[in-house]
């Protein structure tokens, strides 16, 4: 009993944050004008004409001029109702330009965070059991890598050299042109070829290199932290006195309980690092995925448009936390919220 | 950029231009300079349709139809509403599945596009149109009809005040004469109708606001108009999903348009002009376009642009200044440069009340400032040599251009600045030192730029330390293009006390002290204008005459009244009376310099080997067989591409 | 109290308490005292700075002082001051005045050979961070000169092939500003943006987390409830916006870095404080009338302050490679002359001149990799549950 009381009120918690970031970015994009309006403002200007008044025409039109408490309750309904907007930038409803745009990200996000998952931690044990080793240090270095390098830099090195230099190029004899990558993301290869063509797999080799090992580094530590707790405990060394290999002491003892932490990472940080990093590397390679859809929004002052994914992530991101704890209860028995 | 033969009436009408702005077309005209990987430049040539269809006249058996063809583009369209056009990105996105109605081949002669024929009475009072037969619209609309032209006419665009249900910006262009009074179009056939101009307009074909305009057929149009919908119309599928252009009005169809990523159009078998006009002149249309698709392929980072341009995976792309040089030699890309841009760049100087008052007092301290920028040296580093020098607001190409000994130089002489300053300025400014020093201590001004342009960037950055050299103080603030319009270009007799004497508009609210931006600025880089080299008059009289529509600075001077003057020059008698006229006009410009004026911009383009130019030339305007593309690597002028014959 | 010898004397009944002067919570130590006198300082320069001197004049030119009064004292530059100040005295003097603890965490920091190497290189470039601008003048622009390549090597960035000089012994950008002048007053930037935005995220984030751990109840419901809202707000994307709307200045960046990257740290050292919370001395000290701030400020923080150092270092490097992001979006203060700033203006020129973005690219690679190394290896030094037996 205590146990569901715990999930609703979890739960109630997850639509109440949601609801408040919200309120706040419906807010802040409220301050600034709409790209319509400046829009007719300025054609307004070009023809000579009166700025103002187009301003106000505009706002008449499309019912900017309604209190702002209507245009908030509006658009709440909106959002309940799968109305989400019309962007003027792009001139597509908000939902559908969120729906065109979140599978070009998904396909690089999602084999990246798996990527990620597996090889960190894998680092990261490595390197716990390890610990201050050189292969330790070697794990380190890789993994940090990563976050210590500028990302456009790295993906921008990356393209160079795999994209124009390869064409060219050839070391020992072997003409490097068959290893040749594209220079830009096609976005008409997945429609036309095939989500998994061969293409669209190339295409996508780069992307999610370079935002793989933006990441790679927290799982890492993370992991590693954790096997440095427990390897030294009692039933780790029971073990070792068995005559357990270290291998076996991996996996049968240390990993069970260090993967609680691991749901942690997987869906908080992983989100947050992946939604900012995203952008630069969509904005490098030409993916046409949310990242340029919200930075463009902004710069576009197309309120609409920025509002939806906003609602999108920050849902995901309490929601996952939700999951995480709840994730807890099940790998770890000692966890128990019915208290709480 | 080239203008080809036939300057569009769509680009002639904008005047505001950025240099800014990558990623955001220019306003107005002919979109931004150089720097920016803009619009492959032959967009806007479509006066007949787009460069890339019309044919070569003798050789075109040569070429056949086919291949893919990707142009690399930095900048995004706003939409594909035919109605909601404002920049040179959407004009020319949109001009791929529409043609325009029409043009003017040279200066009497009309060039048909969708109408057949144009025709002004003898006492340039009444316009006859004339449509082709058998224009199919896109969708269940038939064919286009005179009834289509005259109810967008009377229902979009002539709609002001209360009336206006839809706010479509031009309307201003057919409201002339000194009354502004409408023009009046009636339908007078099938496939005629008919225009009563108010006033006489001798000069009409060049300022006829219809042949730059698109309509939708009046059953789209009626029952928006009827529920006084705009939103609704604007937000139809058949605006949206561009199902107009599936009929034969353009030589592409629509295909797709993913966002941020490209825009993608298959030929039009149908296209009208294949049929319609054929071989017209030297130009032949029987076989054009040339290309099975044409897709935009959009670039947020300039670096993949070019990258993509080496490797072969879009065929032309627009090359900045600084990286000619790169491409120079390159074996797989061939450059087209033209000099013929015909946007003006130069420094800014404000000369309202908010600004630097001896600015607008004195020439020497205008002078100085101009030394201080050293437009040679800016030329020749920051645009790597890619620009041509100006010093009046004229390109040197151009038919009206003074000769040297008429114009105002500036040698970028430090020490002659220093003497122009103290020349020009009171007994309250002066030299301590090093410092140039005026009532309130450090004279310091302030600049503002555009963001996104590196070569701003430089322009401002050295400036701002050759001031320093100067002794004087600046701060640099780097605005996007629609915040720098809008707080600094915009000016308003609300932000000073009183009632202004005169007030024409966003750009010019009342006199030099009776009105003023919401910003305080003294320079600002990165806007400039477009000058219709050919046609200057409107250019320079809404820029700087008193009452100027453009005229932002507040720039006043008491030689010409340059509004009469204009009146004068553009309506004299002899074409060398005009050239007189306005060689005098531009040579003061050059002695007053209200502001420093720099440089027209190339326009480079990059283009895969694999695609040439159609062979054979002609041009038969003013602008003369230098408004095409000279190639770097081939010594042959040409402008139209299509595929190499393997 | 009266004469010498009156301890001896001293009995509850004639100990008149009233007449005890009341100890004030106020205990003053040298370093207490230095603390509020250098803070106290800088506030009223700075107050004279921003209210009194001509905006754009330097305040020592403005006193008449012949000496720094090139310096215009920026925004950044006093924050950096300030915050100098802090660690000076609430992190160096503690370590200095405790030897035995500082003495422990060096040893157990020792063991990682990597992580002392890398501290000796984040300390070469903070001090060419701090001292070269002092040293050098700032980069000028010279167009001539721009695309030099590095002294010693040929290339062709222009098509032509050029020669590095010794004038420039790194090269120049596209400005032609000289690339090693650009990586000391980088490294002063970079320096500047982690120092300031690190402490700030760092001291809310402590006083938050510690607050909410002690103090307990509804203060803990509220404030941690916020911090949910806040972990979960896209931070990047209102950075940008907030950028894109006011314009893009260095000490707005800065803040904003610092106010909304404190979560993480608030629940780490709640976490932390949660089991102090029940230690003896802390009760104790409840017990002895101090008030709940006195405990906060002076027990719990104090204690948890290993963790605080260790999310510090983990953090740090976050905000200096933020910073090269932004600048690469064209949204950073033009002008400064900060890695990312100098990375980004030479991304276009990578495959022609790629000593632009690729040297302070190495040195921001170096530095923030070193910083976590040292980071990661304070954790283990100061994590109780490792390995060693001391």
């Amino acid at each position: 009993m205590g146990m569901k009381w715990y999930i609703a009120r979890r739960i109630a918690w997850t639509v109440f944050a949601t609801w408040l970031a919200l309120t706040i970015t419906f807010g802040l994009l409220a301050l600034s004008p709409s790209a319509g309006e400046l829009q007719a403002a300025q054609q307004a200007a070009m023809q000579g004409g009166n700025a103002e008044e187009a301003k106000e025409n505009y706002q008449e039109r499309i019912g900017l001029d309604k209190p702002f408490h209507e245009r908030y309750l509006d658009w709440l309904v909106g959002i309940v109702t799968l109305n989400w907007g019309w962007s003027i930038s792009r001139q597509q409803t908000v939902l559908t330009a969120i729906g065109n745009a979140y599978p070009y990200s998904l396909q690089y996000i999602l084999p990246s965070t798996i990527f990620t998952t597996f090889v960190g931690y894998g680092l990261g044990l490595w390197g716990g059991m390890h610990r201050n080793q050189p292969s330790d240090y070697a794990g380190m270095v890789i993994a940090f890598f990563g976050i210590s390098i500028p990302n456009f830099w790295f993906a921008i090195m990356l393209i160079l050299i795999t994209g124009v230099w390869f064409q060219d190029a050839a070391v020992l004899g072997v003409a490097l042109q068959p290893f040749k990558l594209p220079v830009f993301y096609d976005s008409d290869v997945p429609i036309s070829q095939g989500w998994l063509s061969v293409a669209n797999i190339k295409q996508l080799i780069l992307p999610t290199v370079v935002l793989s090992t933006a990441s790679l580094a927290a799982q890492m530590r993370y992991s590693r932290a954790q096997v440095l707790e427990y390897v030294n405990s009692d039933f780790v060394k029971t073990a070792r006195a068995k005559g357990g290999s270290d291998a076996y002491v991996l996996f049968r003892h240390i990993l069970r309980v260090a993967l609680v932490p691991l749901t942690n990472i997987l869906v908080g940080t992983v989100l947050g690092v992946v939604f900012a990093g995203s952008l630069i590397i969509e904005q490098v390679f030409q993916i046409p995925g949310l990242g340029q859809l919200i930075f463009k929004g902004i710069t576009n002052n197309d309120t609409a448009l920025v509002l939806g994914p906003v609602l999108i992530s920050t849902f995901l991101v309490i929601f996952g936390n939700l999951i995480e704890d709840l994730l807890y209860t099940v790998l770890d028995p000692r966890v128990d919220y019915s208290d709480r | 950029m080239p203008k080809g033969d036939k300057e569009t009436p769509f680009q002639r009408r904008k005047v505001l231009q950025t240099a800014g702005a990558i990623g955001a077309a220019g306003l107005a005209g002919c979109s931004t300079n150089t720097d920016a990987t803009e619009e492959p430049p032959t967009e806007s040539d479509s006066g007949g349709g787009g460069a890339d269809e019309t044919a070569s006249p003798t050789e075109a058996a040569e070429l056949t139809v086919g291949g893919d063809m990707v142009y690399a583009s930095l900048s995004t369209p706003s939409s594909l509403n035919p109605y909601r056009v404002s920049d040179t990105t959407t004009s020319a996105r949109i001009n791929k599945i529409l043609d325009y109605p029409g043009g003017a081949s040279d200066s009497e002669t009309f060039d048909p596009g969708w109408f057949k024929s144009w025709e002004l009475s003898e006492g340039s009072t009444k316009v006859t149109y004339e449509l082709h037969e058998g224009l199919e619209w896109g969708g269940d609309y038939g064919t286009m009809t005179a009834e289509d032209v005259v109810y967008t006419l009377n229902n979009v665009l002539l709609l002001q005040g209360e009336d206006d249900w839809y706010g479509h910006t031009d309307t201003d262009f057919y409201y002339i004469g000194p009354d502004s009074e409408p023009v009046e179009y009636e339908v007078t056939g099938e496939l005629t109708f008919e225009a009563t101009l108010p006033v006489s307009k001798a000069n009409w074909l060049h300022e006829d606001p219809l042949l730059g305009q698109w309509w939708l057929p009046k059953e789209f149009v009626k029952p928006y108009r009827d529920a006084g919908d705009a939103d609704g119309m604007d937000k139809d599928s058949y605006i949206t999903d561009a199902v107009y252009g599936n009929g034969n009005l353009g030589p592409y169809e629509f295909d797709n348009w993913t966002r941020n990523s490209q825009m993608a159009f298959t030929r039009n078998d149908n296209y009208y002009r294949r049929e319609k006009i054929g071989e017209i002149g030297d130009r032949d249309y029987t076989e054009s376009p040339y290309w099975e698709t044409l897709t935009y392929q959009q670039f947020d980072e300039s670096s993949t642009a070019l990258s993509a341009l080496k490797t072969g995976e879009v065929d032309l792309a627009g090359i900045p200044d600084g990286k000619v040089s790169n491409f120079r030699g390159n074996q797989s890309t061939q450059l087209y440069e033209s000099p013929f841009d015909n946007g003006v760049f130069w420094l800014n100087l404000n000369h309202r009340a908010n600004g630097w008052d001896p600015i607008r007092e004195s020439r020497k301290v205008r002078y100085a400032i101009g030394n201080a920028f050293d437009p040679d040296t800016i030329i020749e580093e920051a645009y790597n040599g890619l620009a041509v020098p100006l010093r009046t607001f004229h390109p040197s190409w151009g038919p009206y251009y003074p000769s040297e000994d008429k114009l105002t130089s500036l040698p970028g002489d430090i020490e002659k600045a220093r003497s122009q300053l103290e020349a020009g300025t009171s007994d309250e400014y002066g030299y301590e030192g090093d410092q140039f020093h005026g009532p309130d201590g450090q004279l310091e001004l302030s600049m503002v730029r555009t963001t996104g342009n590196p070569s701003v960037e430089i322009a401002s950055n050295y400036l701002k330390q050759r001031l320093s050299e100067l002794g004087i103080k600046s701060t640099i603030e780097a605005k996007q293009w629609s915040t720098l319009l809008q707080d600094y270009a915009m000016n308003s007799p609300d932000n000073v006390e009183g009632e202004p004497d005169w007030s024409i508009g966003s750009f010019n609210g009342g006199p030099w002290d009776q009105s003023v931006s919401n910003e305080q600025w003294d320079i600002m880089l990165g806007l400039g204008f477009s000058t219709s080299p050919y046609a200057p008059w409107s250019a320079v009289r809404s820029t700087l005459a008193e009452k100027g529509t453009f005229n932002l600075w507040g720039y006043t001077q008491d030689e010409y009244d340059i509004q009469e003057f204009i009146g004068n020059a553009s309506t004299a008698s002899s074409q060398e009376e005009v050239q007189s006229q306005m060689t005098e006009m531009f040579s003061f410009i050059s002695k007053d310099m209200p502001f420093i004026f720099t440089s027209s911009g190339y326009n480079v383009t990059g283009l895969n080997n694999s695609v040439v130019g159609l062979p054979g030339e002609k041009t038969d305007d003013g602008y003369k067989a230098t408004s095409y593309f000279q190639t770097i690597n081939e010594a042959q002028p040409s402008k139209l591409y299509a595929r190499k014959q393997e | 109290m009266s004469g010498e010898n009156d301890y001896a004397d001293l009995t509850f009944r004639n100990l008149n308490l009233d007449e005890e002067e009341e100890s004030t919570n106020i205990q003053v130590t040298a370093g207490s005292l230095g603390q509020i006198l250098t803070l106290g300082l800088l506030t009223v320069g700075y107050l004279f700075d921003y209210l009194v001197v001509t905006e754009n004049t330097s305040m020592f030119a403005y006193m008449g002082s012949p000496v720094l009064a090139a310096w215009d004292v920026s925004s950044v530059d006093w924050m950096f001051m300030y915050t100098l100040a802090l660690l000076l005295f609430n992190a160096v003097l503690p370590l200095y005045n405790n030897p035995r603890l500082t003495g422990y965490y060096w040893r157990q920091f020792r063991k990682n050979r990597l992580a002392v190497f890398s501290g000796w290189i984040v300390i070469g470039i903070s001090l060419m961070g701090l001292l070269g601008p002092i040293l050098f003048d700032p980069p000028t622009l010279s167009l001539t000169d721009a695309y030099l390549p590095p002294v010693g090597i040929t290339a062709r960035p222009e098509g032509t092939p050029i020669s590095g000089v010794w004038k420039y012994p790194l090269g120049t950008n596209h400005q032609g500003q000289g690339m090693l002048k650009l990586l000391v007053y980088g490294a002063r930037v970079s320096l500047q943006i982690a120092l300031i935005s690190t402490l700030v995220a760092t001291g809310i984030g402590a006083v938050v987390g510690a607050t909410g751990a002690f103090v307990g109840g509804i203060v803990d419901e509220v404030l941690f409830r916020y911090v949910d809202v806040q972990s979960v707000f896209p931070v990047f994307i209102f950075l940008l916006y907030l950028v894109y709307l006011f314009g893009a200045e260095l000490y707005y960046i800065i803040l904003i870095f610092g106010f909304f990257s404190w979560e993480g740290t608030a629940r780490l050292v709640r976490a932390e404080a949660l089991q102090r919370t029940e230690e003896a001395y802390v009760q104790a000290s409840e017990a002895a009338g101090a008030s709940r701030s006195w405990v906060i400020g002076r027990h719990i923080i104090p204690n948890v302050s290993s963790t605080i150092v260790t999310v510090a270092t983990l953090i740090l490097p976050s905000f200096v490679l933020g910073e090269a992001a932004l600048a690469f979006l064209g949204f950073s203060e033009p002008g400064t002359f900060s890695w990312g700033t100098t990375i980004a203006g030479g991304r276009g020129s990578l495959s022609t001149a790629p000593w632009i973005s690729t040297i302070p690219g190495f040195f921001l690679f170096f530095f923030v990799l070193c910083v976590n190394s040292v980071g990661d290896a304070l954790t283990d030094a100061v994590d109780p549950r490792g390995e060693s037996g001391e």
